[in-house]
């Protein structure tokens, strides 16, 4: 299997933005010309994650959605503000692939197998927003607003006995900060994993994504490294191909 | 060339609507079997439960019409679980009798040394291609999106056209062909370029 490159794009309907620790969020282009821009460079897959929706408790934005991910035949998952059946069933009717849940799974962790049972296991990704805290890191909701009890380790075993097709790990510590990845977050979670878990928050170097590589992580997601150019989409192939790392050319 | 697209309200049909219009083919959307008579050649998509799927085409009459197409030789190309149901049954869904238009059942992808769901980009590569496979499945090589937990497992060896991808203690099986089907375990519509013009391929021969 390869490694996997996926772009992430943050959304404040409509404008796609950026933010530091999910922080802050500032602008930071335009959804849909990223969208197909990483799309033509050669990106493994696209995330649309709606930043405010669980916030200010609304839907996902459905013409928003379908209106960049047009013309798109790589695999798309839409987060944000998916709470109920109904919400997957649109949004996947609009152009999703996959849905991701965070908040709602950790309210009811029985929706993930309600979900699994209607759309597939492999369509469910499970989004962790994960704080350290007195040496180990627990789950955020509502877009690193409010703290959970649980640690992420617990949270992954359980979430996955309910049923989820992979885990975005995002280390709400070092988003946005082009520092590295929480290797220590990846290396805790890792062995636990028994689906596919994709690093999330931090990346700057190319050196970052083959640390979270050989942390166990089997693909990235990657945001202003990509939306300010510091990083290309090939010159990452390229790097990994070097180390004997395979990805999708 | 008129290509029909089963709907029976699983997965993103709309997706795969659209997908093959993009490669310039006339589309057609079935919804209840009688589509499947003006088309030229099939394509059945889907997701999740074998049973669910297989419930829903005996109901809206779109399975006896998949099996006449069948016998009247139009292409039919099955995508990943669409590539399932078409085989005998699967140990996702116990008791369910699938179309069983190829000889083969559908297992679920044995988990050592590979992570279940078997999930992102692969490498589709036939080396051995030959003057056997009857489709211009010649164009296939390249990296596919997969996204699957179980793959069609052939009843005999050497009863169907099988090729694998993935490491040589953990392979799935990536495409199948038998008579005038082709099962596709990955989602061509979800491959970009590559998947595009595979797509067309199996559709045009």
């Amino acid at each position: 299997m390869t490694f996997r490159i996926i772009g992430r794009l943050d959304v404040k309907p409509p404008n796609l933005v950026k933010g530091i620790q999910l922080e802050g969020f500032r602008v930071a282009g335009d959804a849909k010309n990223l969208a197909n821009r990483y799309y033509d460079l050669g990106i493994d897959e696209l995330s649309y994650q709606d930043v405010v929706a669980s916030l200010y408790d609304r839907s996902p934005d459905f013409s928003l959605i379908q209106e960049i991910f047009t013309g798109i035949y790589i695999p798309v998952t839409v987060g944000g503000g998916i709470r109920t059946l109904n919400d997957v069933d649109n949004v996947m009717s609009i152009g999703a692939d996959k849905i991701c849940l965070n908040s709602a799974a950790l309210e009811r962790p029985s929706l993930l197998s309600e979900i699994s049972g209607s759309i597939g296991q492999q369509a469910v990704v499970l989004a962790i927003e994960a704080k350290r805290k007195n040496g180990s890191w627990v789950a955020m909701t509502h877009t690193g607003r409010e703290t959970t009890e649980w640690d992420v380790a617990e949270w992954v075993e359980c979430a996955q006995s309910y049923g989820v097709g992979e885990i975005v790990l995002t280390s709400v510590d070092n988003d946005g900060s082009q520092k590295g990845f929480d290797l220590d977050l990846i290396n805790y979670v890792s062995p636990g994993c028994e689906v596919p878990l994709i690093a999330h928050g931090g990346a700057g170097s190319l050196q970052d994504i083959a640390d979270a590589a050989s942390a166990g992580a089997d693909a990235v997601m990657m945001a202003s490294v990509l939306h300010y150019s510091k990083l290309s989409i090939s010159e990452i192939k390229l790097f990994l191909g070097g180390l004997k790392i395979e990805t999708r050319i | 060339m008129k290509v029909a697209v089963i709907d029976y309200g699983i997965g993103n049909t709309n997706k795969v609507v659209k997908f093959v219009s993009s490669l310039g083919f006339q589309v057609v959307v079935d919804q209840d079997g009688t589509a499947l008579s003006e088309a030229d050649s099939i394509v059945i998509s889907g997701v999740s439960a074998f049973g669910s799927c297989m419930q829903r085409l005996d109901r809206n009459g779109q399975a006896v019409a998949i099996v006449e197409a069948f016998r009247l030789g139009k292409r039919i190309v099955g995508l990943c679980a669409g590539a399932q149901i078409l085989t005998t049954q699967s140990e996702e869904s116990p008791g369910v009798l699938g179309l069983a238009l190829v000889p083969a059942a559908t297992i679920r992808i044995p988990s050592e040394g590979i992570k279940v769901p078997n999930q992102g980009w692969m490498l589709v590569n036939p080396e051995e291609i030959n003057s056997g496979w009857k489709s211009r499945l010649c164009e296939i090589s390249g990296y596919y999106y997969f996204s699957h937990s179980y793959h069609v497992d052939p009843i005999v060896p050497g009863g169907l056209r099988a090729l694998y991808s993935g490491s040589r203690e953990q392979a799935v099986l990536s495409v199948y062909e038998y008579e005038n089907i082709i099962g596709l375990q990955f989602h061509p519509e979800l491959s970009g370029a590559k998947g595009a013009e595979l797509m067309t391929a199996v559709l045009a021969n």
